[in-house]
């Protein structure tokens, strides 16, 4: 019963939050604090109560918490003992100020990508470094990298988000131009802008800045969007400027998945049919467009469509990744045991995780990782529609945005390797090597626990309120 | 333009129309389809997974399996071929196949935008491995989409080490293996050869192949894509091929040879062969013929050379055989050994049909008839018994039977299984027509006599425990007819050439036409065959010699002398004591001359 008291507490802090909303950002910090800290600690938690087998984020956890008790503790007297029967679920917790399920299955799916990554970079690791676990060491920093960032997004009211959206659009576009000027090229794309020891892709944050704009835009211009086809086509030239300038890298994965998740936000937002018919024709039309255009986009379409026509050649990859699937069986080889990751993938660790991961746990792993993500995209979709129910539209659409594109950039990346659509180096969400990409799924994540608890605590508040 | 004022959740210029101040809200339908869109399409990817992992699993695996797993083969040397006392006469030696990949080859050259054909390093190649450019050229690039051609096998270390140093992409080596004969053409038609694939294809090599092959072992492994070795699935020990010891003693062989060569020079024959055979074990100890080849290049090599005519040619015997009537004679018993046979006037009538002596011997018992090749006299001691026993004995000699040695292309000869034996045809065989043999099977009626009446199977591989032999003929007929046969290669015997000074010698020459469309020409097969010594019969020798041409053919004086220093040497060889007190001294001054 003590959470009670503390979500009083809480909710008191939070309405005080709301009401001095227009504050200078130096005088927040404060007043946000205990909010802050409650969220924070929430994720903090949430390793500690999952228990020791992911070392570098109970580490992690402890810093933060050392650091803010001394503000947090005394104000909310937080019964620890409470909140971890709450999070491992123990009995029931209607007054949870976080989304559970959410949470766990977030760190399942970074432990299994953390295991699959451990088992599939090894052979590359040593062929490139010598040191097999180079990839290993390295995904373990990133992790610890994107639980800081998310504990530091938590506590970013959604407000500010939708506030600066403006900003957040213009620094994707600022990213997505720097890249091209000052980009690192890797096998002929230019993806990755290097800041010092720093190697950060560009179009990730890039990706979640302009769903951000997007969901603040389609709350702004809800009517426009519904009853003009100008409110239509707007944010689409925005998408478009994006998508040029991904073509420049050149990074067709990106602009699919950005195109159908604002399609999709268009499509919830209320956009008339036949506008989204039209342009779901004309999107396609160009997409094949740039394909005929651009011959090795071509040769990437066909070497999909019949991999084994060309298996040394073109179809190489996707033939060693196909040859994973099907060693995978049912139960799979047993963890260590692929050998397609043994130099035949190529990108065993990044694009081809799933291939190893098919190979290694099967068809039952396949369909569980699937299951995780699932859960973590309904979970978005259900976030954002409660969100909307509040009238919490910008949330809400920012949150169905992200469940879109989650599922999507899964399509993409699991599509690619299992042979249905063309090789894409798209990331699987949580899973997949890569800092950016890790980081920026981890604010996501970070976003739509937010918002999950922002909406918690706007009933909670309302019920006391009319209880008190 | 806006008159409404925006308050507190609206945006700015959200009120254009008149909507109200309303958040944007959800519309079920929209949602729904959305949710499910995403449902389908992670069902979509399960399926595609599902589909990939269990329908199309085994063909997937095999696939891979394809490209991972490959089977290594690990050669073992073939087994060396040895005399009975280690000397080897035939061993396997390293060598390098040079082998091509004309798809590299292509690929290297267009890349380094210089052709084949003016490339030094490949002139070299050319020249080092004797290949005509043209040819080395056209060969490598003549199908472009090959990837594997040999350039030329066997190829000694050093020069293939030259052929390495010139580094030329798309050329590499396998190793291999090659068979030497240290020997030469003396063991060439026993021992055989193999091909390029160390496969024997003739004599001992064809016949022991599997033995000496031994079993390459196999190791099934996965690979990844570095070939580094990551699973062996299956291993198999490879088991070297075992060495095969012959019961040739190469010295033997060597004189034979030697002797044979010779003869068929100075007689200037078509063939000679000569077999020695050790009576008590019936190991052959010496097999060869002339011409022979070089068994270590046999480029151009007249086809008719590589016959081991010891084995596979017949040819009807003549004289050689007579002791064979003797034999039946005296195991019959319608005649005693010293009872004396009228062979006046020196030629008799059977059947019609004439028998005849060089000249009228007169009274002879039955060494006589031996020492001076009668025809009449063998005719008569043929003739006084049933042509069953008489045929019996051939038989039981090894006539028209093997001789159990089973080389590649041995002969059982020809001898008919006629009901009706017309009393000119029985005389005939008496002294060795009408029927055809092989030089072995002479060497083995002969080891018979020599082992008291036990035929013993010939054997070409050394015997470490003595074999079973039959008695075919007994051992006192067998004793009586050495005595006899004594005397053929004394003073006035018919085979003084084969005479060997120090030791007691039985034998018997044999002179016979050669039988050509229906008739007998002029041309001959001489031969010889004996035991020795006599005391203690240990080797039986035949030298045959086939169709001298000059003016000498008989049997004592074309395969006599061979004979005489075969016998000659292998006994001594063999440290067998001579055994003829009279000849003691003169034997040892001629032999102190043989050996200069």
């Amino acid at each position: 019963m003590s959470e009670v008291v503390i979500d009083d507490d809480l909710i008191n802090d939070l309405i005080d939050d709301e009401l001095r909303d227009e504050r200078l950002p130096g005088e927040e910090i404060q007043i946000d604090e205990p909010d802050v800290d409650e969220a924070g600690l929430d994720e903090q938690t949430k390793p500690k109560a999952k228990v020791s087998k992911r070392k570098p984020k109970v580490k992690k956890a402890d810093k933060p918490e050392a650091g803010e008790a001394t503000d947090a503790h005394k104000q909310t007297s937080f019964d620890f003992g409470a909140f971890l029967t709450d999070t491992l679920g123990w009995k029931p917790a209607p007054t949870a100020v976080f989304d559970r399920v959410l949470v766990l299955t977030v760190f399942m799916l970074v432990a299994f990508g953390f295991v699959m990554i451990s088992s599939a970079s090894m052979p590359v690791a040593e062929r490139i470094n010598g040191n097999q676990y180079h990839f290993i060491i390295r995904h373990g920093i990133y992790i610890c990298l994107a639980l800081i960032a998310a504990i530091v997004t938590l506590q970013l009211p959604m407000d500010k988000w939708q506030k600066y959206n403006g900003v957040l659009l213009g620094l994707s576009i600022a990213l997505l131009v720097i890249v091209l000027i000052v980009g690192k090229t890797v096998n002929g794309a230019t993806r990755w802008i290097v800041v010092g020891p720093i190697t950060i892709q560009a179009a990730e944050p890039a990706k979640l800045f302009f769903f951000a704009y997007l969901a603040s835009y389609l709350v702004r211009k809800h009517d426009e969007v519904q009853e003009h086809f100008k409110g239509f086509v707007k944010p689409l030239l925005v998408f478009f400027v994006a998508a040029i300038l991904l073509l420049n890298q050149p990074d067709l994965g990106t602009v699919v998945v950005m195109f159908i998740t604002t399609l999709s936000l268009l499509f919830l937002a209320g956009a008339k049919l036949w506008q989204f018919f039209g342009l779901i024709i004309t999107g396609m039309a160009s997409l094949v467009t740039l394909i005929i255009i651009e011959p090795y986009r071509m040769a990437r379409v066909t070497s999909f469509m019949d991999p084994w026509q060309d298996p040394f050649g073109k179809g190489y990859q996707l033939t060693q990744s196909l040859m994973a699937y099907g060693r995978g069986d049912m139960f799979g080889q047993g963890l260590g045991n692929s050998v397609q990751k043994l130099e035949y993938l190529p990108e065993a660790h990044t694009d081809f995780v799933m291939a190893v991961l098919a190979e290694e746990l099967g068809l039952m792993g396949v369909l569980s990782i699937l299951t995780l993500l699932l859960i973590v995209v309904f979970k978005a979709m259900l976030i954002g529609k409660k969100a909307l129910e509040q009238g919490k539209a910008f949330e809400g659409f920012f949150a169905m945005a992200i469940g879109v594109w989650f599922s999507f950039q899964t399509m993409v990346n699991v599509g690619a390797s299992a042979g249905i659509l063309p090789t894409k180096g798209l990331t699987f969400p949580l899973v997949s090597y890569g800092g950016s990409s890790l980081i920026i799924m981890f604010i996501a994540v970070s976003v739509l626990l937010r918002i999950d608890h922002e909406i918690r605590m706007t009933t909670t508040h309302t019920t006391r309120r009319g209880a008190l | 333009m806006s008159k409404v004022t925006a308050t507190a959740k609206s945006s700015r210029k959200g009120a254009k129309r008149n909507t109200g101040n309303k958040a944007p809200s959800l519309t079920t339908w929209r949602f729904m389809l959305v949710l499910s869109s995403i449902t389908l399409i992670f069902c979509g990817l399960g399926a595609r997974a599902a589909f990939l992992q269990v329908y199309d699993s085994d063909d997937l695996t095999r696939r891979s399996d394809n490209r991972t797993i490959r089977t290594k083969s690990e050669d073992v040397e073939r087994g060396m071929i040895l005399d009975r006392n280690g000397i080897e006469l035939a061993v396997s030696v390293p060598v390098q196949a040079i082998w091509a990949d004309p798809k590299t080859i292509a690929k290297a050259s267009k890349k380094a935008n210089l052709p084949v054909e003016l490339d030094k390093r490949w002139m070299a190649l050319a020249d080092v491995l004797h290949i005509s450019r043209d040819q080395l050229f056209k060969r490598v690039t003549a199908n472009p989409n090959k990837q594997f051609v040999y350039l030329k096998r066997q190829v000694e270390p050093a020069m293939a080490s030259y052929v390495k140093n010139l580094k030329i992409p798309g050329v590499y080596q396998r190793k291999e293996s090659k068979r030497y004969y240290p020997n030469g053409e003396i063991s060439a038609h026993l021992v055989g050869f193999t091909n390029l694939d160390a496969q024997g294809i003739d004599g001992i090599e064809k016949l022991y192949n599997k033995q000496m092959v031994g079993t390459a072992g196999s190791r099934k492994i996965r690979k990844d894509a570095k070939g580094r070795e990551i699973e062996v699935i299956e291993e198999v020990e490879p088991v070297a091929g075992q060495s095969l010891t012959l019961s040739i003693d190469q010295r033997i062989q060597a004189v034979a040879y030697k002797a044979v060569k010779s003869a068929v020079t100075s007689f200037n024959a078509t063939s000679g062969s000569a077999v020695v055979v050790d009576i008590k074990t019936g190991e052959v100890l010496a097999l060869v013929n002339s011409p022979s080849y070089n068994p270590n290049n046999r480029s151009g090599v007249q086809s008719h050379r590589f016959r081991n005519r010891a084995v596979t040619d017949v040819f009807e015997p003549g004289s050689i055989l007579k002791p064979v009537a003797v034999i039946s004679a005296l195991e019959f018993g319608s005649f005693t050994a010293d009872e004396e046979i009228n062979t006046s006037p020196g030629y008799m009538r059977v059947g019609g049909k004439r028998v005849q002596d060089s000249r009228n011997y007169g009274k002879l018992d039955m060494r006589g008839i031996l020492q001076h090749s009668s025809n009449v006299g063998i005719t008569k001691l043929a003739l006084s018994m049933p042509k069953e026993h008489l045929l019996d004995t051939f038989y039981n000699l090894g006539f028209g039977g093997d001789t159990g040695l089973g080389l590649i292309g041995e002969s059982s000869g020809v001898f008919g299984d006629r009901r009706r034996w017309s009393k000119f045809e029985l005389a005939t065989l008496s002294f060795g027509y009408g029927l055809s043999v092989t030089t072995v099977q002479l060497a083995r009626m002969y080891a018979t006599l020599g082992n008291g009446g036990v035929a013993l199977p010939l054997t070409i591989l050394k015997q470490t425990t003595p074999v079973e032999g039959e008695q075919m003929i007994s051992r006192q007929t067998s004793n009586t007819l050495l005595e006899m046969m004594e005397s053929v290669l004394e003073k006035d015997g018919t085979g003084q050439k084969a005479a060997v000074p120090g030791y007691r010698i039985s034998g018997k020459t044999g002179t016979s036409r050669i039988a050509v469309n229906g008739g007998y020409g002029s041309d001959y097969v001489g031969s010889f065959g004996g035991i020795g010594p006599v005391s203690d019969p240990r080797i039986a020798v035949v030298v045959l010699i086939n169709d001298p041409a000059g003016d000498y053919f008989y049997g004592n004086d074309v395969a006599g002398p061979a004979f005489s220093t075969i016998m000659g040497n292998s006994l001594q060889m063999l440290n067998i004591p001579p055994d003829a007190d009279n000849h003691h001294n003169s034997v040892i001054a001629a032999r102190g001359g043989e050996n200069d």
